[in-house]
């Protein structure tokens, strides 16, 4: 059915609901919000965040992502999960997809930085090569340690 | 009352005895009748998983356009400021050919620019949420997968390079957040009473799983798409447009300049050649007298010409002083020879003026 929700349930009053989709919910998902720090939707102000969301989800058949589906539909298969819900698998695809650009760019930026202070050391550093970039470990390790992903080398490969 | 038990063996098969030998050459018939049916043949199961994502594709493709078209613009051309001079008139730039389609809108511009609750539903397929089966894959092709979309993620951030262990170090973040972001949202399920033994994908748990894996909203997609893929795309588009008139206007200068270049040496080319075999049929027709004022007129435009040519000075005045008509052939003839491309030293002058009859019948 269109407009629903997916049980994310929110007031019609609150402003940015689009085409009477709201309270059409039905209450798979109304448990409690797990204790931890989730605000959004289950705070005072949770209509505008969950309606947002449910509008988008119904849009998302505009957003390619690079990460094919039926890699998303594996992993959530191997979660225990009947992936056949393609909104889902595709939110799960470009929120993969964001993740890891968002390290490529930090990447990218260490490597910028490494690269102007190579060529501000190096007297007469070429122009051209600024706009070459080469992704290296040196870059890659700060970038994943941002996220929480630390990287160590062998004993024997320091 | 004889009980009946459901996998219960009939009698009938009670008749079969195991051990009962049944020869090859009679199972083949059975068997041959069955490939023929193609029960036995193996299923060639083959999915083809794309990765196919046109907006990043374009914008990698503009991308390697630019680089070509900007490396073609720094070897032809001098920068100066903000304006690029042609460095070498005479070295005609290569024509290059992208076809406008490469810089096509591929995003119709309403879709990105409303905020996402103003755009109203079509109702399809996809937002319906019809289920649709995705085809099994190994963990490795999977892998494969993702390896490779990690390198179109490095090429669209903007980097033209990397080490294979950076990319394999990615693939294995990426599976590390896939895994973990499905922990979680199991997690969700697993605490509410009516989710856990669901197997359905719900949003609000993937919404709190999201949450609680990167502190943000799951609508923050919407952005990243919008500002990183899109604008992304804009911004190559409209870099290449920008360096492509650059190119445009350099080739047009090129191009006028290779004209003008052409069109003076075929003025000079007609001088040369008109005006000089016009001097040389008037000089074995004049006397002695006139040819004293003759040579000098003659001298001082082939010492022009020469000068053309890049050969010396000496050479015109040599030839201005000569006042002998048959050594003003022979000079003239030497000329002609340079000329030509050849040069003719000969003194004698019977020789040389055999040599300008042969040249003449040529």
């Amino acid at each position: 059915m269109v407009g629903s929700n997916f049980g994310i349930i929110y007031h019609p009053s609150a402003g940015g609901g689009s085409s009477g989709q709201a309270n059409t919910g039905s209450g798979t998902a109304s448990g409690a919000s797990g204790g931890n720090s989730f605000n959004s939707i289950s705070g005072g102000d949770r209509s505008a965040p969950a309606s947002h969301l449910s509008d988008f989800m119904l849009q998302l058949e505009d957003y390619t992502p690079l990460l094919p589906d039926a890699v998303t539909s594996h992993y959530l298969n191997m979660g225990g999960f009947h992936a056949d819900d393609k909104r889902i698998v595709r939110l799960i695809s470009i929120a993969t997809q964001k993740y890891m650009s968002d390290i490529i760019d930090d990447a990218l930026q260490h490597s910028k930085a490494r690269t102007h202070m190579q060529n501000s050391n190096t007297p007469g550093g070429s122009k051209a090569k600024d706009r070459k970039f080469t992704l290296t470990m040196e870059d890659l390790q700060p970038a994943l340690a941002d996220y929480g992903i630390n990287v160590r080398k062998m004993d024997y490969s320091q | 009352m004889q009980k009946e038990h459901w996998g219960a063996i009939e009698e009938e098969c009670g008749t079969f005895a195991l051990d009962k030998y049944v020869p090859t050459t009679a199972k083949k018939p059975k068997l041959d009748e069955l490939r023929q049916r193609g029960d036995l043949m193996t299923m060639d199961k083959q999915d083809q998983i794309e990765l196919k994502s046109s907006l990043v594709t374009q914008t990698i493709e503009v991308m390697k356009q630019t680089e070509v078209l900007q490396s073609l613009i720094d070897t032809y051309s001098n920068k100066n400021g903000t304006s690029n001079y042609l460095l070498n008139p005479c070295q005609m730039i290569p024509e290059v050919d992208f076809p406008p389609e490469n810089a096509a809108d591929l995003v119709s511009e309403q879709k990105f620019q409303k905020p996402i609750w103003f755009i109203p539903t079509v109702d399809t397929a996809f937002s319906r949420g019809d289920p649709q089966p995705y085809p099994e894959i190994s963990t490795n092709t999977c892998r494969h997968a993702m390896r490779k979309v990690m390198c179109g993620l490095l090429r669209l951030a903007g980097f033209t390079d990397c080490s294979e262990s950076a990319v394999i170090l990615l693939t294995d973040a990426a599976e590390e957040f896939m895994r973990s972001f499905i922990i979680e949202y199991r997690d969700f399920y697993d605490i509410d009473d009516k989710l856990e033994k669901s197997t359905d994908l719900q949003l609000l748990p993937l919404e709190r799983a999201y949450f609680s894996m990167t502190g943000t909203s799951l609508t923050q997609v919407h952005n990243y798409y919008k500002h990183k893929v899109i604008s992304r795309n804009r911004a190559e588009i409209n870099e290449f447009t920008s360096v492509l008139h650059d190119y445009d206007k350099l080739m047009k200068e090129s191009q006028s300049s290779m004209q003008k270049q052409q069109q003076q040496q075929h003025n000079q080319h007609d001088f040369n050649g008109h005006d000089f075999l016009n001097i040389l049929e008037m000089q074995p027709g004049e006397d002695g007298g006139s040819s004293a004022t003759g040579s000098n007129s003659m001298g001082n435009i082939v010492g022009e010409m020469l000068q053309e040519l890049g050969g010396s000075t000496n050479s015109s005045i040599s030839l201005s002083n000569v006042s002998s008509g048959q050594q003003q052939m022979l000079n003239s003839n030497a000329l002609y020879g340079l000329l030509e491309g050849q040069m003719n030293n000969n003194s004698n002058t019977m020789a040389s003026t055999t040599n300008y009859q042969n040249n003449f019948d040529t």
